[in-house]
């Protein structure tokens, strides 16, 4: 049995035999090079598209924008991204980016997302980002309070978060951590100073000192 | 290279680098083994001054990698990462069995000065309380030592070692010979203020750290970085390569031989007595054999107890020293959780400037003096306050301008306290030889069966409760609170397999941590330890190994060993 539908108005796959059939009809590309591959978890799942050129800049531009100092993109970030995500980092893969770009889309109205114009692509990032953080994210089920909460008795485990907003998660915090340990963000935007020395303050009033982006243990890496 | 020595010590980790140390300065001519490659203090530590942005994955390292091969290490998140991945193990390439319905994750550091490059780095006493616990509960074997004989040999490794904290008169954790103490931070006095205000009997202090607050001997300072596990070129923390092998190596008798693995020690068949040991070299797999009149297992908790077991003979059928049925037997580990956290409020207008690498903790105050509870022993808590950071706006709405401004400044102040209770002895939980199972040496791969019993659960559920009413108390808001037990191993306080006792039937080691049956063969790392208390173990570890190896050449030089 096999079934397609739409969940919002993305094209939805449940089977290989949909995500062929909608390849076949142009609503993605597969190719070498790991272009677009669905795959098949039991959750509905999004199809990736080729992630446009500049796309992932865009998005480093409305998260992070060039201010006194770089943003996002003249930072590096949006090369690191795919590379990140390809190995793995932030909870991504290298599907994230394209499966993200094909939600934007359907958001986007009667264009693709790329072509919308910045202001309509901020409004729509806006609408997303404000949904996404509305409520926590739950807690990886790896972890004691996780596991905790699981063993509640009459809990019934949390719906899973919807894909966009899983999606934006991923990709936000990637973008924030990548920034903020490039060179540009880590010690043009804030301080950064591997050696406190005879410098270190434990108890200081605040803005008598740096902001520092290398707090190891407050930003856990 | 000889053959021979009048010592052998088997891995160079915090007590092969205190058996080594005292070894040659009482003038023994030694070998110490470790199964691991060579890292030299200040150069090998590659990483060290590295930024993030120099990194390849800016310091977050390859998450795919991690999963398939570092998937118990990386779950270490604050001291594993990309700078300091080569200080953990492969667990592809090393690998070990759980036994069925059992979990244990096995964190190691197989190379030279092993986890002591990577430590906590939290150093405190013992009391009576805790050496006289099992003989009170009845459960375990009664420790044949108490803190008297113990006090001494903490007051001789702290003065080598260098401890910072605060003199606080606890007879529950007892005061040492302290370099000046680390400031709390505001959030940090603040919740302390209430806690010792509104809790008689419990009070929040600096931990007692072995990063340095003065100099001492060669080793300078801490420079408050935390970049501890990457390794200290400043030598501001103890290790192997800081302090105890520099020591060695000044007499001019240590012989180190890297990459090389113990198989298992070679003895006398009439006596039992330890002759030496065989090994194997990692690299090209070439087989030695080397002689001593002492060997010394320091090799860590598990692997002191799977070399034992190897060892088997007409003389030791059941392992070495294990006509008790014993070794093996009562694996431990503090259990711990993640008991509370809480935002503080108040102190927003304060902040810091740098990398404090310690912590607080609230001492042990469940069943001291007139609390009674119904689980046995207590718990501690270990916690620290920090204003959120950048990372924060990965987790929070908001873009753009806005967004950049809003991660220029500190965020909220959150102070956690997570919990290590006591564990138990118990006979089911064990390292075992898998019996068919080997590791890419050929040999036996370790299988562990580990769980935390009712007592533990129990304690950490009362941690909860007690994390959260002082927290509540302080005016925080608690953000989240568990008692869920983290997997066995996950303090890397692994402990037991090889305990101490008075009686040769009950137990592996005397009270000198010679093998009962072999006394010229010593165990004085983790795998020696009777119970856990509910305090980090490893200065206990130096104190019983500086003792242990004090008393051994005694007996050597009066020809009784």
């Amino acid at each position: 049995m096999s079934s397609s539908s739409t969940a919002g108005n993305w094209p939805v796959v449940e089977t290989r035999r949909d995500f062929l059939r909608l390849a076949a009809l142009g609503g993605i590309a597969i190719a070498g090079g790991g272009l677009a591959v669905v795959s098949m978890r039991r959750e509905a799942e999004v199809a990736a598209k080729v992630v446009s050129p500049g796309f992932a800049a865009r998005l480093c531009d409305i998260v992070l924008p060039p201010t006194g100092t770089p943003g996002a993109a003249q930072a590096g970030v949006p090369a690191f991204l795919p590379e990140a995500f390809r190995h793995g980092l932030f909870g991504g893969d290298a599907l994230t980016l394209g499966r993200f770009e094909t939600i934007l889309d359907t958001k986007a109205g009667s264009s693709v997302f790329m072509r919308c114009s910045s202001a309509k692509q901020v409004e729509v990032l806006t609408a997303l980002d404000e949904a996404t953080f509305a409520r926590r994210a739950p807690p990886p089920p790896a972890t004691s309070a996780a596991n905790a909460q699981n063993s509640q008795p009459g809990h019934e485990p949390a719906p899973a978060e919807p894909l966009e907003n899983r999606l934006w998660r991923t990709i936000k915090d990637a973008i924030v951590s990548s920034y903020y340990t490039t060179e540009a963000g880590g010690s043009q935007e804030l301080t950064f100073q591997l050696i406190a020395g005879d410098e270190y303050r434990a108890d200081v009033q605040l803005g008598t000192v740096p902001y520092l982006s290398n707090y190891w243990m407050e930003n856990v890496f | 290279m000889t053959s021979e020595f009048d010592a052998i010590v088997v891995g160079s980790g915090i007590t092969g680098g205190w058996s080594a140390k005292e070894l040659t300065e009482k003038g023994l001519k030694i070998l110490m083994i470790e199964r691991g490659p060579l890292i030299e203090h200040q150069s090998g530590y590659v990483n060290e001054m590295k930024s993030p942005w120099e990194m390849p994955f800016h310091g977050f390292g390859d998450a795919n990698l991690y999963k398939r091969e570092y998937f118990v290490q990386s779950q270490k998140r604050m001291f594993f990462n990309e700078y300091t991945q080569q200080h953990w193990v492969n667990d592809k390439e090393n690998p070990y069995q759980q036994a069925p319905g059992s979990r244990f994750d096995w964190f190691r550091g197989y190379q030279l000065g092993g986890k002591s490059l990577i430590w906590g780095r939290q150093c405190y006493r013992w009391s009576d309380l805790d050496f006289s616990a099992n003989g009170r509960d009845g459960i375990g074997v009664d420790w044949p030592i108490r803190y008297a004989d113990v006090a001494p040999w903490y007051d001789y490794v702290e003065n080598f070692i260098g401890v910072s904290g605060s003199q606080e008169g606890l007879e529950v954790l007892p005061d040492g010979n302290f370099l000046p103490a680390m400031e709390l931070r505001a959030a940090e006095k603040s919740v302390k203020a209430v806690i010792e205000d509104r809790f008689p009997g419990r009070k929040m202090i600096i931990g007692r750290s072995s990063n340095i607050t003065k100099q001492v001997g060669d080793r300078g300072p801490c420079q408050y970085r935390l970049l501890c596990s990457r390794g200290c070129t400043y030598g501001a923390y103890f290790s192997t390569q800081s302090s105890t092998l520099p020591a060695a190596q000044a007499t001019g008798l240590l012989t180190l031989l890297t990459d090389t693995v113990v198989e298992g020690i070679d003895h006398d068949p009439v006596t039992g007595r330890a002759t030496g040991v065989r090994t194997l070299n990692t690299k090209d797999h070439a087989r030695q054999r080397f002689t001593a009149k002492l060997v010394v297992m320091n090799a860590g908790t598990i692997n002191t107890n799977a070399i034992l077991l190897r060892s088997q003979s007409d003389k030791h059928p059941n392992g070495f020293g294990n006509s008790s049925g014993m070794l093996g037997r009562f694996l431990m580990d503090h259990a711990s959780a993640t008991s509370a956290i809480g935002i503080v409020h108040g102190v927003d207008d304060r902040t810091y400037f740098g990398n404090r690498p310690n912590n607080i903790i609230i001492p042990r105050f469940r069943n001291v003096g007139e609390d009674k509870q119904s689980f046995h022993r207590g718990y501690m808590f270990q916690g620290a306050a920090s204003r959120r950071g950048w990372k924060r706006g990965g987790d929070m709405a908001g873009l753009g301008t806005e967004l950049k401004q809003d991660l220029e400044g500190p965020g909220e102040w959150q102070l956690f306290l997570g919990a290590f209770a006591e564990c138990l002895p118990n006979a089911e939980n064990r390292v075992q030889l898998h019996k068919n199972k080997t590791d890419p040496l050929g040999l036996s791969q370790v299988e562990i069966s580990f769980r935390y019993g009712q007592n533990e659960l129990t304690a950490l559920k009362d941690a909860e409760a007690e994390a959260r009413r002082m927290l509540e108390a302080a005016g925080c808001t608690v953000v989240m609170s568990s008692a869920e037990p983290d997997p066995g191993g996950s303090s890397i306080h692994e402990m037991g397999g090889a305990r101490m006792g008075a009686d040769p039937k009950q137990s592996v080691v005397n009270s000198f941590n010679q093998v009962h049956d072999a006394p010229n063969v010593l165990v004085t790392d983790g795998a020696a330890m009777s119970s856990t208390a509910c305090q980090n173990p490893s200065l206990t570890y130096m104190a019983l190994t500086a003792r242990a190896m004090d008393h051994a050449v005694a007996r050597l030089k009066e020809h009784a060993l």
